[in-house]
């Protein structure tokens, strides 16, 4: 029996596998429903100018009931962009991933939004209480309480 | 054509649940078939199913801004219009529910408070309990049983509500009466609020004497006893001054202060500005040596050591069991001295009139003193005649008593004269002990002599 989450994943998969992703975002892993991984790019002029990224989206069984826990991860020759929003352990202060996520949304909408992001980013740094975060931090971003100060940056 | 025609969601050829995105084409319904819902204003539809859940979801675990989210379109903004029709059981539930909770935060806040106000309370109720049955001990020990039973009754279901200030206030005003040399307001309140049932029991046969002996308690506490101490302390003084050969203007103040277990005794010679020492309390003062002299300048401020102020403490509460000892002293005494015996106002036994007396409530007597009290004054009775029966016998009800009290209050004063004389001896002989002193002198037996510039030198033999 498939749960509500994979046959919606399976589907967004489906959708992707068609239509092709946004310009700048590329499926890299997507073996289960548990875990799936893109390289994303900053297009244009940006801070983040020939770098790229791997954005690491987990699902759970909710899904898409509850959001997915999205980050950027370490992997070869990438590292954590530097970023306001992004703490160096690679976890995002993005209230779509936490209070404003909804089910309407999916995993491309996700990236295009966190691509975004980055674009619009002025100045390359690590959030004010990075390392304090990083201390501390829980493995799953979702388990943080994030406050959605700053909507410019 | 269709212009009034407004679609609802059935007219849909394909529906698409924004949140699980499955899919329904209108020529394919599923089975088993799947309520559809449009919720707000824009396209989005989804299964009513996929979205109570995802309302449910966000509202059991999320923040409130999450429920809020939750509660409108994620694209139109379009609030969700939620119905459901509560059933009667549940909506009582609910407001039990309601109530239970907030009567459970009132109680606890109830709690927060109630809890410490009743600890205090408790330790409140709990010294006032202590402090009382102390205060009956020493009615009980001051004033003899016979009295005791008269006043109190050792019921004390039956005392009057005074007892209860009262008799507190008797330990109270006993420590405080040894911290303080000056007249103290906790005996005057004590005796005011308790005796007044009693005192003024004008007998219904008239006393024959004007002024009975002993005395009434009140003459005495009030007016022979301060007097009394007044004057015993200057003669102690004085006595002290002869004593120790001091100068009344710069005057050695000796003070002998025993440590905790008094095995060590420290003497302290100090000089003091105006008047000097006075070893010894008051006639009530003392059970210990007691040299602070409040008013002396330097030394004005009280000190309150530990283990003196346990001995203050214990000797003021000691005062009832020591005047009681020494009353009954005083009683075996008296069998063989008829002078003493009067002077005691002792009772041969088989003559107290206890059975003239009828027994009553303390109440009961003071509802019947007062009709007679003003019963006489309309008989034209003198009115200061009254007042000074009262204050010097102190009515017929005290004299109808075995006087108790006064020869306890005789005794006592017997024991402070003791304990300062002996207090004094002490002084006198560690005086002594000072002033015999001599560094023994030795000759230079073993010096080497030539080192030393002599009279002129002896030979030796």
């Amino acid at each position: 029996m498939t749960s509500i989450s994979s046959r919606r994943l399976s589907k967004e998969l489906m959708e992707i596998q068609n239509g092709g992703c946004p310009v700048g975002i590329d499926l890299e892993k997507a073996d289960d429903f548990q875990c799936w991984r893109f390289s994303l790019e900053v297009m244009g002029e940006s801070l983040y100018q020939n770098e790229k990224f791997t954005l690491q989206f987990r699902f759970d069984q909710q899904y898409p009931i509850s959001s997915p826990a999205v980050q950027f991860v370490q992997t070869e020759g990438r590292q954590i962009p530097v970023h306001p929003h992004v703490y160096s352990n690679g976890h995002i202060c993005a209230s779509i991933l936490g209070n404003e996520w909804s089910p309407v949304l999916s995993v491309i909408a996700v990236c295009v939004t966190l691509q975004s992001m980055l674009a619009s980013c002025r100045e390359k740094r690590r959030p004010i209480d990075n390392d304090r975060y990083v201390k501390h931090a829980p493995d799953n971003p979702k388990k943080t309480q994030f406050q959605y100060d700053d909507d410019t940056v | 054509m269709m212009s009034d025609y407004v679609p609802t969601i059935d007219d849909l050829r394909v529906k698409l649940c924004f949140i699980c995105r499955e899919e329904e084409t209108y020529d394919k319904p599923e089975d088993p078939p799947r309520n559809w819902t449009h919720p707000c204003q824009c396209t989005l539809i989804a299964h009513e199913e996929c979205l109570l859940e995802w309302i449910k979801t966000a509202q059991t675990k999320s923040t409130t801004t999450a429920v809020e989210n939750a509660l409108k379109c994620p694209q139109c903004g379009a609030r969700y219009q939620l119905e459901s029709d509560l059933p009667f059981g549940m909506r009582l539930m609910n407001e039990a529910l309601i109530k239970w909770n907030v009567s459970l935060g009132t109680i606890g806040k109830w709690l927060l408070t109630a809890v410490p106000v009743g600890l205090v309370a408790g330790v409140v109720v709990g010294t006032h309990f202590a402090l009382t049955q102390y205060g009956a001990y020493a009615v009980k020990e001051f004033f003899g049983n016979e009295l005791f039973e008269a006043l109190l009754t050792s019921d004390p279901s039956k005392w009057p509500w005074t007892a209860l200030i009262n008799l507190p206030l008797i330990p109270l005003g006993l420590i405080s009466y040894r911290f303080n040399s000056t007249y103290n307001i906790f005996p005057a309140i004590s005796s005011l609020l308790d005796w007044p049932d009693f005192q003024i029991r004008h007998g219904q046969n008239s006393n024959n004497d004007l002024l009975p002996w002993p005395p009434s308690p009140f003459t005495v506490g009030f007016i022979a006893l301060p007097l009394t101490r007044y004057l015993y302390r200057k003669c102690l003084e004085r006595v002290t001054r002869w004593v120790l050969q001091t100068s009344p203007q710069r005057g050695l103040n000796a003070a002998i202060e025993g440590d905790d277990d008094d095995r060590l005794l420290v003497i302290r010679f100090r000089h003091a500005q105006g008047n000097d020492g006075e070893p010894g309390g008051g006639d009530l003062r003392g059970a210990e040596d007691d040299n602070e002299n409040p008013g002396n300048g330097g030394e004005a401020s009280i000190r309150i050591y530990a283990s003196p102020l346990g001995r203050r403490i214990g000797g003021a509460l000691l005062i009832p069991f020591i005047s009681k000892r020494m009353g009954n002293l005083l009683l075996r005494l008296s069998k063989y001295s008829e002078l003493l015996r009067r002077f005691l106002a002792i009772r041969r036994p088989g003559r107290w009139p206890f059975s003239s007396l009828t027994m009553r409530s303390p109440a009961s007597i003071g509802f019947s003193a007062g009709k007679n009290i003003f019963g006489q004054e309309r008989e034209g009775e003198v009115t200061w005649r009254l007042v000074l029966r009262a204050l010097w016998g102190g009515g017929r009800a005290w004299a109808e008593f075995d006087p108790v009290w006064w020869r306890n209050t005789i005794g006592f004063g017997i024991f402070v004269v003791a304990k300062d004389v002996i207090h004094l001896l002490h002084l006198y002989l560690v005086k002594k002990e000072f002033e015999s002193r001599r560094v023994k002198n030795r000759d230079f037996r073993g010096v080497d002599v030539s080192g030393l510039d002599l009279l002129h030198r002896r030979e030796s033999r």
